[in-house]
């Protein structure tokens, strides 16, 4: 056990909101960092949703295509029969005349298949992958799909303006130290010209 | 001394990667709010362009050849919308070059349309990985990112460890852990 050494208010005040900011917001931390590094290995962590994929419900359906055509709205409105609405994506197949939905929850895709002339409509569950779940959540973003996505990408805002709390404090910390200005200073400069020399030449 | 050590490469790998953390946070706040969307392209400059493809050459081969022949190298996506027999459009992305190309292959020309520079859209082009990239800056961007990813999780567990050592803090910290928790395992069993 340390004792913390005794320090003015204000930069207390600063490691006090830099610790607790970090506690309550750390499982967003461990998923975007354990995440960032799955994408950004994509070879070592290969693998689609096509895989294993299970059937839940395969049944009659019946449901038509408003004369605007737009598939992004005759998908929610299945989704809304289904009881599955939240973010997805929307695809017409032309090889057997289907449109596909993907729902998108993480860690638990649903691919919904609905047939308009056989009037058929199946629903498909994949199974639970950890990579799935960690990357469904990390490029999760957005407001309005559904009320819990809303409040997902409010989450998503306060992470990020935690994170630019932590390097924000973390710099006037850092700066209260007299005796680490030198070496600081320089690795300040280190990361900011080589973070500015790659954005040059993306 | 060990927990000194700890709070020092805290502090310098927070230091060092600074520019990244502010970059990746900055961007998920554009993309949370579409910013990146709001930026259009600028009036387009055409150019006689030579070379030929044969008919049902690939489209990639095309991308990469026109995009090489006008010195862009990166990540591009086909814009299938935008293409058919006669023209293929490819959407070049880069924080500062990015740009829609499109090959007019009757004319014989290249319409380029630059896109507008624009923060959100920029910092959007950075927010990725590239580690398995095929181009060697993309790969160098890809590195740092998996720094960042490895100190995220260092800077999870040596703050935990600095935490710990502060008796006093115990009792909120533990309540925060808690409401974190909490509040992220509902929100994820409702998604």
């Amino acid at each position: 056990m340390i004792r913390e050494p005794a320090s003015p208010r204000t930069p207390r005040v600063i490691r006090r909101i830099h610790m607790y900011l970090g506690l309550t917001l750390m499982p967003w931390v461990l998923v975007y960092a354990t995440s960032t590094l799955v994408m950004n290995h994509r070879q070592l962590f290969a693998g689609g949703i096509d895989e294993n994929l299970a059937v839940v419900t395969d049944r009659a359906y019946r449901s038509e295509l408003a004369p605007d055509r737009d598939l992004h709205r005759w998908a929610r409105t299945i989704l809304k029969d289904l009881g599955l609405e939240g973010r997805h994506a929307v695809e017409w197949r032309e090889s057997d005349q289907a449109l596909v939905i993907h729902r998108q929850i993480p860690g638990r895709e649903r691919r919904i298949t609905y047939w308009p002339a056989r009037g058929r409509l199946v629903v498909e569950a994949a199974p639970f992958r950890l990579r799935r779940f960690l990357t469904g959540l990390h490029t999760l973003h957005g407001f309005g799909a559904s009320a819990a996505a809303t409040a997902w990408a409010v989450l998503v805002d306060a992470v990020s303006a935690a994170m630019i709390a932590w390097a924000l404090s973390g710099l006037y910390l850092w700066w209260e130290m007299r005796r680490t200005r030198l070496w600081g200073g320089l690795t300040v400069a280190a990361g900011a010209l080589t973070c500015a020399a790659l954005v040059a030449v993306l | 001394m060990t927990g000194r050590v700890l709070r020092r490469v805290h502090m310098y790998l927070g230091l060092f990667l600074c520019p990244w953390v502010l970059v990746f946070a900055l961007s998920s706040l554009a993309m949370n709010h579409k910013l990146h969307e709001r930026a259009g392209y600028r009036p387009a400059e055409e150019h006689a362009y030579s070379r030929t493809f044969e008919p049902g050459t690939d489209l990639h081969r095309i991308a990469t050849s026109v995009l090489a022949d006008l010195d862009l190298v990166g990540p591009y996506w086909i814009d299938r919308r935008r293409s058919d027999a006669r023209q293929v459009t490819v959407l070049f992305d880069s924080p500062l070059r990015a740009a829609r190309i499109t090959y007019l292959r009757d004319a014989g020309r290249v319409r380029i349309e630059r896109r507008e520079p624009r923060l959100g859209s920029a910092l959007v082009s950075l927010h990725r990985g590239g580690i398995d990239s095929e181009f060697p800056a993309h790969r160098l961007w890809g590195l740092a990112v998996d720094a960042l990813a490895a100190s995220m999780l260092f800077w999870v567990f040596s703050g935990l460890s600095m935490w710990w050592q502060v008796k006093p803090t115990w009792r909120w910290g533990f309540l925060g852990l808690a409401v974190g928790a909490g509040v992220f395992g509902t929100t994820v069993a409702f998604l």
